[in-house]
């Protein structure tokens, strides 16, 4: 039985269920069309979903000891930056972590990035949006390492991240917040904090491409060492060989 | 050094169960995404702030509202441009603004804005309770009570283990990198950028190295592979404790209640509808407001069976 | 207890091997103290112990290791948990929970050990380490030594019959050094402990281990009785680099001149009693190296005050001057404001109230960029130096953030290199190199600007013997040239053989500032060994301020 399988069809019935009860209201379903209520709870699940996939991906001390320790740096360099609400280091901190350390850790360390900073800035609902915008950007990088992105592809990832984070920030804030929910109000919605994500998005592609390439060469080099791959050559018959294998 | 919000005041609010304060900022949370009469939402504000009061957190929740009150603006606003579906029209906007049109303003509109500023308000209030009253360690067990994954949870509660000695190494690396002839508040934009970077390349390789030892340290103590694990700690539900949960919790059925049976609604568009409640919705309001306040009062009671 | 047989190990990708034929066995309730090089193979012995090696590590292994009765190949870490515990180096990497109750549960959840068995243990353990008082403290509160403890106990709660300690105080301050190692011995001697202790300092542990064992290049190169190797392998240890004793220094000093000496003193006590024929005819007065020094001051401060924002005050009414060419050792307990003072010295800090001045400059005036031309810093832990991806990259960073002209860059770099060996690494990534060679980088990259005064915190701590000798010659060398070096320290026996004079603070305040030997000698906390040796032959005229083995060997010809 997989877990993510239940989630996904949660998060699926969810999400069809409430696009019902607003196409057919009224009806004594509609608390289902109230959308701030329904989308923190559908990226609630989407993240106790990841949650459970790590427990079942990580299965050694070595996984979570990097995750926590990426995320700490993470949030570090969050903190003393969060009273200017447009500078977000950490975004490509967390971006580098997932292109190096695959989908699974990129997520872990958005999300634990979110989580953690906000016990010194502040829990609220925002704190899962977060989590989840986050932990998206980690998963994506995850996947752009199939394409060996260049210093320029770094750049533009960032800059679609820093926007990405903010629509995902707006979207919380339009569902609960806004009438109507329209096209209309969520373009307004998502253009309210335009200069933000842009300087979220600007701050991010500068140290992309300042410092991406190094620090993901710093985490490749790390990586190699952390897997300890097998020597296959030169065995002497009374040598065991092993690769690590917790 | 930037430290937690926490801080053990050591009031009944403090000392209560992390779950029943979980449960009741859940409650607001769900309360005030559900309801939408403005004299509603101002009282759940409102049943926060003895809460707010009895846990000593007053300075704290200020700044945080300070904050706040700029997204309320930005609350007001929007929604005065966007909505032109009210009828008392207050401005009309001589010029016209892509996608959006002429923007009108509406009476209707702006009573929104500050409803939902009241909504805001409720829930960053109900929120700042948990940050300011709840220690990170014990949310951390009740993630672990709620079942959520173990890993996820020690992955986090690492994380903000070493918070502090980062901070600390930061401070040392800094001393190291402006003894260097970095300056780090002079200079070229880009200087600084590099003099920044040098300090974040160095933080980083230390803490890669910290992993390394940190997971050798807890294969020595048997963290192995997958098994079963019993938790030594764990937070204890006396009857108090309970009932406080049941009472944290009914707000949130009340809600959902109220939402079903269409109670706590009010009309905005086209044209604002009577502020007067309904009998049965006045002893709803009063329900609320009742039950939410009860958390205050188990509070107390706690704490006096705690020290008997 | 433990038994090795043809253990040969290579870490993955390794072309030379990190251990290399051990055999060894160990009984139980030994105490086994095992030192040599850093890069030698203490680690690596550990780490198989608890099958670290190879279930974490990886690499190539031959040999048998048989620890307790588990083939440390067949079980797991997990399963040798219960048999063997393991204490590593950084007390701050190994705790992973927020308090130190839970700290000490961790390993028991992991076995799944029922609730009440585990608080039993708890309870257990923090009597045993005498740290009930620090059961539900924060772990970021305590200090190194506590949290040392903290780590002993948690390990110590899995009821292993085998306690291995990786270098366990190099990371401490000698009280906290000097508590943890007391609790260790006290767990072999009444617990019944077996201890494998890794350590550099020997002086503190010779007398409570049974046995010495050395690792050289990945092979034991000595193997016995404490007091017979100190006696017999002496020269061989010296050779390894490591740190013998200075008492011992002595009495192999004194045979060499042909004095005989019954036996080898391990704690200062048995060196009274053996020393007492060999000192007797010894009187009269030592050498002493400096004199005076009458050089304008470089580094001068008038009633300095300094309070932390958070109003602490850390120094108070400091006037002092140091001036060119002069060692000076600043030294004091914990917290006694040492660093602090350096700091303003570079304007790191500046002054609450008073002034200090640099060549002649109020720091007030200057950046720390202006006076880093003229003060070098020197810290701790060169990891906190390196984040460049080459040496080259590393040295010319801080010349280029001082705005020195392309072609000076590329002579003083290369200069730089040459003087501290690091040619052949100029393109290497400086974090992959050894201990050694990284304080050598994170010291060119300082030197590099040519200082006139250099401040050195804390350079040696938890070094090997070796290195800390290479050091202090290089700063010996580098004084002669007429600069100034102040050490920060905690380490009397270097402070003793290397510096002039020495500042004594205590509570933010000098409490004495004089020559080394007016400092040091009689001091009780702070004196050498020889120092405290020489007290019992004052009557027959052994100065009672003497300090080194050199002194004493010096006044015998």
């Amino acid at each position: 039985m997989k877990r993510r399988y239940i989630f996904l069809t949660l998060i699926l019935a969810l999400g069809i269920a409430s696009f019902m009860a607003s196409v057919f209201s009224p009806s004594p379903l509609d608390i289902l069309s109230n959308w701030g209520l329904v989308s923190t709870i559908l990226v609630s699940l989407a993240i106790t979903a990841f949650f459970f996939e790590f427990e079942e991906a990580a299965v050694s001390s070595k996984e979570i000891a990097l995750v926590g320790m990426l995320g700490t740096v993470a949030t570090v360099i969050r903190i003393p930056f969060a009273a200017i609400p447009s500078v977000q280091p950490c975004t490509a901190l967390i971006i580098c972590s997932g292109y190096v350390f695959g989908p699974v850790a990129g997520f872990m360390v958005g999300a634990i990035t979110a989580l953690v900073s906000n016990f010194f800035l502040g829990q609220g609902p925002w704190t899962i949006y977060q989590m989840f915008a986050w932990g998206m950007a980690g998963i994506s990088a995850a996947y752009l390492k199939r394409f060996n992105l260049s210093t320029r592809g770094l750049i533009a990832f960032g800059i679609i991240w820093g926007y990405a984070f903010g629509a995902i920030m707006n979207t919380w804030f339009w569902a609960s917040f806004i009438y109507p929910l329209t096209l209309k109000t969520f373009i307004v919605a998502q253009l309210n904090s335009v200069w933000f994500d842009t300087a979220h998005a600007v701050g991010t592609a500068v140290l992309l491409g300042l410092f991406g390439k190094k620090t993901i060469a710093i985490l490749e080099r790390f990586k190699e060492k952390f897997q300890w791959g097998t020597l296959k050559t030169d065995l002497p018959p009374t040598l065991h060989v092993f690769a690590s294998d917790t | 050094m930037i430290s937690l919000r926490y801080r053990n005041k050591g009031t009944p609010v403090h000392k209560l169960n992390p779950f029943c304060k979980l449960a009741w900022a859940g409650s607001i949370l769900v309360l005030a995404l559900i309801l939408d009469n403005p004299l509603f939402l101002l009282v759940l504000f409102l049943s926060t702030l003895p809460v707010i009061k009895a846990a000593r957190v007053w300075k704290e929740w200020l700044s945080t509202m300070k904050f706040t009150l700029f997204l309320c603006l930005a609350i007001i606003l929007i929604n005065a441009l966007v909505s032109s579906h009210g009828s008392h029209v207050l401005l009309e906007a001589p010029f016209r603004i892509p996608i959006m049109g002429a923007p009108v303003i509406t009476l209707e509109a702006i009573v929104y804005g500050v409803a939902m500023s009241l909504r805001l308000l409720a829930i960053i209030s109900a929120f700042a309770i948990l940050t300011f009253t709840v220690h990170p360690d014990d949310m951390m067990l009740a993630m672990i009570r709620m079942k959520l994954p173990y890993k996820s949870v020690l992955v986090t509660s690492l994380s903000t283990r070493f918070i502090p000695t980062l901070f600390d190494d930061i401070e040392r690396i800094t001393d190291v990198q402006r003894s260097r002839g970095v300056e780090l508040d002079k200079g070229r934009l880009t200087h600084r950028i590099r003099g920044r970077s040098s300090i974040v390349t160095a933080l980083l390789s230390n803490s890669l190295d910290r992993a390394v030892q940190v997971a050798e340290a807890m294969e020595s103590r048997a963290f192995g592979t997958g098994r079963n694990r019993t938790f030594y700690k764990d937070i204890r539900f006396s009857l108090i404790d309970v009932t406080t949960l049941v009472f944290a919790l009914l707000p949130c059925a009340l809600g959902i209640f109220m939402a079903v049976s269409k109670y706590g609604q009010y009309q905005y568009y086209p044209t604002l509808g009577g502020i007067g409640l309904s009998g049965i919705e006045w002893f709803l309001l009063a329900l609320m407001v009742s039950i939410l306040s009860v958390i205050l009062l188990l509070a107390h009671v706690k704490q006096r069976v705690d020290l008997d | 207890m433990i038994r090795i047989e043809g253990l040969t190990f290579y870490y993955s990708g390794a072309t030379q091997p990190s251990l290399q034929d051990i055999n060894l066995e160990v009984n139980g309730g030994e105490f086994v103290l095992v030192t040599g090089p850093s890069g030698g193979g203490k680690s690596s012995l550990c780490r198989c112990l608890n099958g670290l090696i190879p279930h974490f590590y990886g690499g190539k292994i031959a040999g048998r290791v048989e620890v307790g009765g588990l083939d440390t190949l067949k079980h797991s870490t997990r399963e040798l948990a219960t048999r063997v515990g393991m204490v590593f180096q950084d007390p701050e990497n190994q705790l992973v929970s927020l308090d130190v109750e839970r700290e000490i549960a961790f390993g028991l959840e992991n076995l799944a050990f029922p609730k009440e068995l585990i608080a039993k243990r708890i309870e257990e353990s923090l009597d045993t380490l005498g740290i009930s008082d620090l059961r539900y403290r924060h772990l970021h509160e305590l200090s190194g030594g506590e949290k040392q403890k903290v780590a002993i106990a948690s390990v110590l709660a899995l009821h292993p019959s085998i306690l291995i300690l990786d270098e366990p105080t190099s990371e401490l301050d000698p009280k906290g050094a000097e508590e943890v190692l007391s609790v260790v011995t006290r767990l072999n001697d009444e617990l019944g402990l077996t201890v494998i202790l890794v350590e550099h300092r020997l002086d503190r542990v010779l007398q409570y281990a049974d046995r010495l064992i050395a690792f050289n290049q990945g092979r034991i190169t000595v193997d016995g009785k404490v007091r017979d190797i100190m006696g017999s392998c002496y020269q061989e240890l010296l050779q390894m680099g490591v740190g013998v004793p200075p008492m011992i220094r002595l009495v192999q000093g004194l045979r060499d001149r042909g004095i005989s000496i019954d036996g080898t003193p391990l704690t200062v006590k048995e060196g009274r009693a053996m020393l007492d024929k060999a000192l007797h005819g010894v009187s009269g007065q030592f050498t002493r190296s400096s004199e005076g020094n009458n050089s304008k001051p470089l580094v001068e401060t008038t009633r300095l005050w300094y309070a932390y924002p958070d109003g602490l005050t850390a120094l108070k009414d400091i006037s002092l001057s140091i001036g060119a060419g002069e060692f000076v050792a600043i030294i004091g307990r914990n917290a006694s404001g040492k660093t602090t003072l350096v700091k303003h010295f570079n304007h790191l800090l500046t002054p609450t109230k008073g002034r200090v001045k640099i060549d002649g400059i109020d720091t007030r005036g200057a950046t720390i960029a202006e006076l880093a031309k003229k003060v070098g810093f020197v810290f701790q832990n060169p990891n906190d130096h390196l984040f460049a991806d080459t040496v080259n990259d590393e040295i010319t960073f801080t010349l280029k953030n001082l705005g020195f002209d392309s072609s000076e860059i590329e002579s003083r770099t290369s200069e730089v290199l040459a003087k501290f060996n690091l040619i052949e690494y100029r393109n290497h990534y400086p974090r992959s190199l050894s201990g050694g060679e990284k304080q050598r980088v994170a010291l060119a990259s300082v030197l590099a600007l040519n200082p006139k005064i250099l401040i050195l915190d804390e350079p040696t701590r938890g070094m090997e013997y070796r290195l800390k000798s290479e050091l202090m010659c290089f700063l010996e060398e580098y004084r002669q040239q007429g600069n100034t070096v102040i050490l920060v320290s905690h380490d009397v026996e270097m402070v003793a053989e290397y510096a002039d004079r020495v500042i004594l603070l205590s509570e933010g305040k000098i409490v004495v500032d004089g020559e080394k030997h007016d400092v040091l000698s009689q001091a009780l906390l702070f004196s050498p060994q020889i120092n405290r040796l020489a007290q019992a032959f004052t009557g027959y005229g052994v100065p009672n301020n003497i300090l080194t083995v050199d002194e004493v060997l010096g006044m015998l010809s």
